[in-house]
């Protein structure tokens, strides 16, 4: 079976080795990764800046793009949240909220596609290394994903997870919001270094590229020894 | 971009320069948060308890006029008058009026933020008549000239040095020991409840099938503002009611875990009317003030009439992020984070920073904390799209015209590969620009070669392998 | 212009909610009263961790000497009560007055309370209810049973007769629902408290500063 890639725009740019990850993620659950050509962004940046109307265009574009898709998949619970907004886009009886429709109900998070749609949580995947997980507000409170995280990331073999204080709080990116109230973003930021210094952790995990990047540009500004790691990099552990 | 008297954006930096309020802050609100999430954890029933409080909250909602009708019937019947009043300042007005004709000179007054909304204290005081407030946090406020920082407790951002150090100010007292300055309020507030000529309390629940007026509290201030002065004036807004004594009760199972942690609070007072034929004390005289402030216009607009839910339990407060980090002073209303987010633009008076919805990180923690189903998240969606419906944004639009076109999006892309390493270099340059307060805690790792550029070969890669596994 | 403030905040309501507001969907559970326990070891157990204290008298004697002896333990000079059946029971008056103590009782009482017992020592009253779920006690004021009776004095004894335990607050308002409501009803739960100074716990901030329960074993 195929499994169309759902590559969000941060990803494509910054982070393309997360995507690599879900690629062999993908296969080695036995999957044939597709990548869609053509793919931009999916317009959450602009949709939180209130222009639903400049999003519609570029929804119709996913849309297309993504019809014929049987599943897709995306390394980010934010975009993947994004997609399932997409129908609230068109108006009722617009045909355009329909294959906005079926296209948000087939797309899912990777952790949530494996756990919820393949039933798999064990992918044979190792990883040593004690880490910390950032659960990400976008996966699970907006998304409601938190669990298949979890439940993959037990499975990992060598992997040891260490508790961080405050589990639930965010890091502060927030997308736009970090440009418009940087002294606010960075305050929260800080914190969550913090937390996640004291977990003792030598790596932090999360399913968020956007919390990622916030969080590895933290950490890199600081010149702290923790590795930022996305949920994929994690489950592609092991394989070469 | 609109202009306006308060800007969030310069208060909250402000706010988060002041490193001592900062930690007293950051202390007080991992308090109520552990408080609140032990006593949701008490009861197994909480999302029961929830649901019920919603179901009663959107009944009361739809059904607003005839309650408050009610009400208005009920309370008069029990010997109270009751007053409705279009706007803040209508509200402050008909309120100073009803005391000055009274002869009123002193007022004692429970925590309302009501009364903070429709800016009461500094109308009764240009009337030449003193309201002092009884909650001891509100009090420690109004003797420094401050306002409230937390719908709940006033004063979470002072510590006990400043509180001392006003203290020996005001009082001549000196003591840092917390208990023994409560004492020291305690005697000063107690000569005023003593001589005040009228009352003046908020309401947390008002009933209607019985013209009941619903107050919780701890520390008793409100009981006595409302039982020893011949005057009892409680200042609601209309969204306060429920119809029968059996919602309130619903009610009454959300908000006090959710407020603070308590199954009830020390003191829960049920007042319904004035003093009755033959008693010797409580009001001569009750009057109950229904404040509108722009809320019948919330309750007609069907996306965000759900605000009016809310039963000021302040538990999206303790759990905002941007909350937690720059308290309430920065936000310039009186009803500060998520639910003061929504509300506050939308009041008639004061409503502080238009752009206040875009202060927020998306993170959806007042959602998950509101135990009256408040979507704050799409509500605050819903103000952005307003407020951005009627400005350009040329950033915005520019970005999505460039994701409209793969090409022209991946060629921003490759030149911004060439020139984010001088990103760096424009922070260290301005660094109060906005890239250099975005980079001052970050270091940004700059563009990658795109992934659309490796998969193939990844591809590639990966078919061989699962085509020699199987 | 009152009448016109009225009238427009109701019809712009009525405008608002004509067309019937969406209800929720989603069907609730009633709420179920009246489940717990009522004994006096249940509502003492809850009461003494908010700060009362509690004492158990199983006879009419026991209780005049519960409450002589609080009298004396506490040096009450003065005293207010109630008039009330339950006072009676135990003589009240007479008890403290045979300790030394003065009492008030409300017909002593000028036209206005509270000022005039700002410095009386201990205030005595009964109960309409008590709550075993939170140790709550219910304080309804009417003619004879002042408000600031238990309120504005140093220390409060009420005396709990075991036929006036209710579950929990549910079960108190839908007993309220059965009559005209008084003009306060006061559920008091615990000691006067406040935590506005960085979140410090401090008990007696303005009402009275101890409040000492008799429980009524017979009654």
């Amino acid at each position: 079976m195929e499994a169309f890639l759902f590559i969000p725009c941060l990803v494509e740019h910054v982070l393309p080795q997360v995507g690599e990850a879900t690629a062999m993620v993908l296969s080695r659950v036995g999957l044939t990764p597709v990548l869609p050509k053509g793919q931009t962004c999916c317009g959450q940046f602009v949709y939180k800046r209130g222009r639903s109307d400049l999003v519609r265009p570029l929804a119709r574009r996913f849309v297309e793009m993504f019809a014929d898709a049987p599943a897709i998949v995306c390394p980010s619970g934010s975009c993947t949240a994004m997609v399932r907004r997409y129908p609230s886009l068109f108006a009722a009886g617009d045909p355009w909220r329909e294959r906005a429709e079926a296209v948000a109900a087939k797309t899912f998070e990777l952790g949530q596609f494996l756990v919820e749609q393949l039933g798999i949580t064990d992918l044979g995947a190792h990883y040593d290394a004690t880490a910390t997980l950032h659960a990400s507000c976008q996966t699970s409170r907006v998304l409601g994903a938190g669990s298949p995280t979890e439940a993959l990331l037990a499975k990992v073999a060598g992997l040891t997870l260490a508790p961080l204080a405050r589990p639930e709080r965010c890091c502060g990116f927030g997308g736009a919001f970090s440009v418009d109230y940087p002294d606010v973003s960075q305050a929260i930021l800080a914190e969550k270094i913090d937390d996640i210094v004291a977990s003792g952790a030598e790596a932090v995990i999360t399913a968020e590229p956007s919390c990622l990047l916030n969080i590895a540009a933290a950490l890199a500004k600081r010149e702290l020894p923790i590795r930022p790691l996305h949920l994929a990099e994690v489950l592609a552990g092991g394989m070469s | 971009m609109s202009k306006s008297a308060h800007d969030f954006g310069q208060a909250s930096a402000k706010a988060l320069g002041d490193r001592q309020s900062r930690a007293i802050l950051h202390k007080a609100i991992g308090h109520i948060r552990v408080l609140r999430q032990r006593s949701v954890n008490a009861m197994p029933d909480f999302s029961e308890r929830q649901a019920r409080a919603v179901a009663v909250r959107d009944k009361t909602l739809a059904r607003l006029p005839d309650l408050l009708e009610t009400l208005e019937a009920k309370v008069t019947a029990a010997g109270g008058q009751v007053h409705f009043a279009e706007t803040a300042d209508s509200a402050s007005a008909l309120i100073t009026k009803l005391l000055a004709d009274r002869g009123v000179r002193l007022v004692v007054k429970g925590k309302s933020m009501v009364s903070e909304e429709i800016g009461l204290n500094d109308a009764l005081a240009a009337a030449g008549i003193e309201a002092v407030e009884t909650d001891l946090g509100e009090y420690i406020i109004q003797l420094a000239g401050q306002r409230p920082s937390h719908i709940l407790a006033p004063a979470l951002h002072v510590s006990k040095e400043q509180v001392s150090e006003l203290f020996a100010r005001k009082f001549g007292r000196t003591s840092t020991d917390i208990p023994e300055m409560t004492r020291i309020a305690r005697d000063s507030l107690r000569q005023k409840f003593m001589a005040a000529d009228a009352g003046i309390t908020g309401c947390n629940i008002a009933i209607a099938e019985t013209g009941t007026v619903t107050v919780l509290e701890n520390e008793g201030n409100i009981r006595l503002s409302a039982s020893c002065p011949p005057i009892h004036v409680a200042v609601m807004t209309l969204e306060k009611v429920v119809e029968t004594l059996a919602d309130a009760a619903v009610v009454l199972d959300i908000l006090p875990p959710s407020a603070t942690g308590q199954t009830l609070p020390v003191h829960l007072s049920f007042f319904t009317g004035a003093r009755r034929e033959g008693e010797r004390d409580g009001p001569k005289e009750m009057h109950l003030v229904i404040v509108d402030n722009g809320r019948s216009e919330i309750l007609a607009d069907p996306v965000l009439r759900s605000i009016l839910r809310c039963i000021r339990c302040g538990a999206c407060l303790n759990v905002c992020p941007v909350y937690q980090s720059v308290g309430g002073h920065a936000y310039g209303t009186v009803y500060p984070g998520p639910m003061g987010s929504v509300l506050s633009p939308l009041l008639k008076d004061n409503p502080g920073d238009p752009r206040q919805p875009f202060a927020c990180t998306h993170c959806a923690a007042c959602a998950e904390a509101c135990p009256a189903g408040i979507d704050h998240p799409a509500l605050l969606q819903e103000l952005r799209r307003r407020v951005s419906a009627g400005e350009s944004d040329p950033a915005v639009t520019a970005f999505s015209l460039l994701a409209r076109h793969p090409l022209l999006f991946g060629g921003a892309a490759a030149l911004g590969r060439t020139f984010d390493p001088k990103l760096a270099e424009v922070a260290a340059v301005a660094p109060d620009s906005p890239v250099g307060r975005f980079l001052r805690g970050r270091a940004f790792p700059g563009l990658s070669r795109p992934f659309s550029r490796r998969f193939k070969s990844l591809a590639r890669r990966l078919s061989r392998k699962q085509g020699g596994q199987s | 212009m009152r009448t016109r403030a009225r009238n427009a905040i109701l019809g712009r309501l009525r405008a608002a909610t004509a067309a019937g507001l969406p209800r929720p969907s989603a069907p609730t559970i009633p709420r179920r009263p009246g489940r717990g326990v009522t004994d006096f070891a249940a509502f003492a157990g809850v009461l003494t961790t908010l700060g009362p204290t509690f004492e158990l008298a199983r006879t009419p004697e026991e209780a005049k000497a519960a409450l002589a002896a609080y009298v004396a333990a506490n040096s009450v000079k003065t005293a207010v009560r109630w008039d009330h059946p339950d006072l009676d029971a135990v003589a009240a008056a007479d008890i403290l007055d045979g300790a030394g103590v003065a009492v008030i009782a409300p017909e002593d009482l000028p036209d206005r309370v509270c000022p005039s017992l700002a410095a009386v020592d201990l205030g005595v009253t009964a109960v309409a209810y008590a709550l075993c779920a939170t140790g709550s006690l219910i304080l309804a004021a009417a003619p004879g049973r002042e408000r600031g009776t238990p309120l504005v004095p140093r220390l409060h004894v009420a005396l709990v007769p075991k036929s006036r335990l209710l579950p929990d607050l549910p079960t108190l308002l839908d007993r309220l629902g059965e009559a005209a409501m008084p003009s306060a009803v006061n559920c008091v739960s615990g000691v006067s408290s406040t935590g506005d100074i960085e979140f410090v716990y401090v008990r007696g901030v303005h009402g009275p500063l101890a409040v000492h329960v008799i429980g009524l074993d017979w009654l």
